[in-house]
């Protein structure tokens, strides 16, 4: 057993925080910023510190931006008619790099999960209803359909119906995202539950 | 598929501990308390990444070490061989490799190494309650189908969801009833696939169960397993001889009406209180229910032929031939009684099949020792490594 320094155990404990970071990693992770030049570490602390002092949320899509609406909502050339609700800022850049979705977002910041603790009210939920109900200022068009589009898990599904039925009464089309198969990948690796319901969702060619 | 080599560290008795085993029966002995149910649940964690003795890894865990590691050379065929190894950490917990690649989704390999354990518990399946029932059920399900597998895990974990909101309703507020009515559909898309599942392999089971009680020299006795679910209720085939197949669609309607019904019931005790979780399985006896009228004996046996019975399922649905582990299965039986069980073990079903026990003499006598058999004496083995 050898002893290690009271800030070598700080970083560590820091770094344990992260998701999907556990001990192991956490102790790789301090061991390559102790060898890390000076100016590098500098950098990346600073990186740490200004997404909390400069990043806003957007006050219409609560997507994470620096100018408050954010490019995606101000922009004229999207179709703020098409509303994509998602679970994270996260996800609005993995649909973003497809180029291929030419609407507006809405970010809830979660799912419903009540052993979580985190309910309909600690989402922004509301908001996407008054969206819905007339839009806000700033916001051109009606929105004609929302598309919910969090992950195909039990409290993604569920946080999907819920919303669904909120959205009801509205003249607006509710759709959800298709689940199945990665195009490009192979078979043999996809999960056996999503083979499964995709041979179980086969669809005809003639 | 057999089990060829097996080696233990850090695991419950054994430190370090290396031993091949015979294609057919492996018969273990030595005195209480040496390690043989110990060997039989190490084999069992490869093949289901699980324990049969306790829901707790850590326990398996040798005292005084942080973590255990099992590995074990799995042959199918004759040719195809595969290793498989298991390390549970206290830090780092499970990690699972075959042929030296970790396996992220351990769900993938549950079904590939099917097992059936036997053990003097089995009791419990014809004489405990329902839950014994539906943990055997859901075992060899589980094994024999990965969307089952899936299904399974996402009904419990939205059931879980659902009982955690009412736990946590403090007002039945419109808002509240929405969520509900969410986890309700969420509980439901899962729970009536569980429930499809249960009761159209009901039959199959049957079958097998028959065959099984025949194979036992018990012939005159005409077994069936009757399930029973709440939501689909005396309509549906499954559950009564005179209804008609439900589609899943029909299921789901008639469960999500039977969640709407039980909801101010669920609300008053915080708890879902109808769906799959609350599967009855009755085991009948020429159309009496066991449970009420069997001896002692006779629950053995049904227990023994329900394990046969899945021994069976699992050899066609899995298309390999399950590994058995008899955990002291035979110490309560008359040698009559354990010669037959032997001989089906070695005539019949040909398959490997461990057997623990600390009173051997029956078995020792009837099976002929030297490969593809193998008699372990563990006390034996054990003290020649202490000598080393
Ligand atoms: N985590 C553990 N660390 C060390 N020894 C253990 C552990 N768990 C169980 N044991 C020991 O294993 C032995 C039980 O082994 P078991 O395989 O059940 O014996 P048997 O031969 O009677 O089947 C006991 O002596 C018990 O003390
Ligand atoms: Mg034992
Ligand atoms: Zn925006």
């Amino acid at each position: 057993m050898h002893k290690t320094s009271e800030s070598v155990q700080q970083l560590i404990e820091q770094f344990s925080k992260l998701p999907s970071i556990g001990r192991k990693t956490a102790q790789r992770l301090a061991a390559f910023v102790l060898k890390m030049p000076r100016n590098e570490v500098v950098e990346m602390a600073e990186a740490l510190v200004a997404v909390k002092d400069r990043v806003k949320f957007c006050s219409i899509c609560h997507n994470v931006t620096d100018h408050d609406p954010c490019s995606i909502c101000s922009s004229d050339r999207r179709d703020a008619s098409l509303v994509c609700v998602v679970e994270e800022s996260s996800d609005v850049m993995a649909i973003e790099r497809t180029n291929d979705f030419r609407g507006i977002y809405h970010v809830l910041g979660g799912v419903i999960s009540p052993l979580d603790g985190v309910g309909p009210d600690d989402l922004s939920i509301r908001s996407l209803v008054a969206r819905i109900a007339a839009p806000a200022e700033g916001e051109s068009a009606t929105v004609r359909e929302v598309i919910l589009a969090m992950n195909p898990d039990v409290e993604g599904d569920t946080t999907a119906y819920y919303l669904s039925q909120l959205l009801q009464p509205f003249d607006v089309t509710v759709t959800r995202i298709a689940r199945g198969l990665p195009i490009g990948g192979d078979l043999e690796f996809a999960d056996e539950a999503t083979l499964a319901r995709a041979i179980e969702g086969r669809i005809g060619l003639q | 598929m057999y089990i060829s080599d097996l080696t233990l560290s850090a695991f419950r008795a054994h430190d370090d501990f290396k031993i091949s085993f015979g294609e057919r029966i492996n018969l273990i002995t030595g005195p209480n308390g040496i390690g043989k149910t110990n060997l039989l649940e190490a084999i069992h964690y490869l093949c289901l990444t699980k324990s049969f003795v306790s829901a707790r890894d850590a326990t398996a865990i040798r005292e005084g070490s942080d973590e255990f590691v099992i590995r074990g050379r799995f042959v199918d065929g004759g040719t195809q061989s595969r290793s498989v190894s298991l390390q549970y950490s206290k830090a780092t917990g499970k990690t699972l490799q075959v042929n030296k690649a970790t396996v992220e989704r351990v769900t993938g390999h549950v079904g590939l190494l099917p097992v059936v354990v036997f053990s003097p518990d089995d009791y419990g399946i014809t004489a405990g309650g329902p839950e014994e029932r539906r943990r055997f059920l859901d075992n060899m399900l589980c094994q024999a189908s990965k969307t089952y597998l899936a299904d399974l895990q996402n009904f419990r974990h939205a059931l879980k969801q659902r009982n955690s909101l009412l736990v946590q309703a403090t007002s039945h507020t419109a808002t509240f009833r929405s969520q509900l009515d969410a986890w309700s559909s969420e509980v439901v898309r899962h729970g009536a696939r569980v429930i499809n599942r249960r009761r159209t392999d009901i039959s199959l089971i049957n079958s097998y169960l028959h065959d099984s009680l025949e194979q036992l020299g018990l012939a005159n006795e005409v077994p069936e397993m009757r399930y029973r679910s709440v939501p689909v209720g005396d309509v549906d085939r499954g559950t009564s001889s005179g209804g008609r197949d439900l589609s899943l669609e029909e299921i789901e309607e008639r469960y999500f009406e039977a969640l709407v019904e039980a909801g101010s019931n669920d609300m008053a005790r915080r708890r879902t209180s109808v769906g799959p979780h609350r599967d009855e399985l009755e085991l009948f006896v020429n159309g009496r229910p066991l449970r009420n009228y069997a001896s002692q004996g006779q629950h053995r046996t049904f227990a023994m032929a329900l394990k046969l019975a899945k021994y069976h399922y699992l050899y066609k649905l899995c298309e390999t031939k399950p590994i058995l582990l008899l955990d002291d299965a035979f110490d309560h039986l008359d040698p009559e009684r354990i010669a037959g069980y032997i001989h089906l073990i070695q005539d019949k079903l040909e398959c490997q099949a461990f057997i623990t026990t600390a009173n051997p003499g029956v078995i020792e006598s009837i099976v002929q020792w030297g490969d593809p058999n193998r008699h372990f004496n563990l006390s034996v083995m054990i003290g020649a490594l202490e000598k080393e």
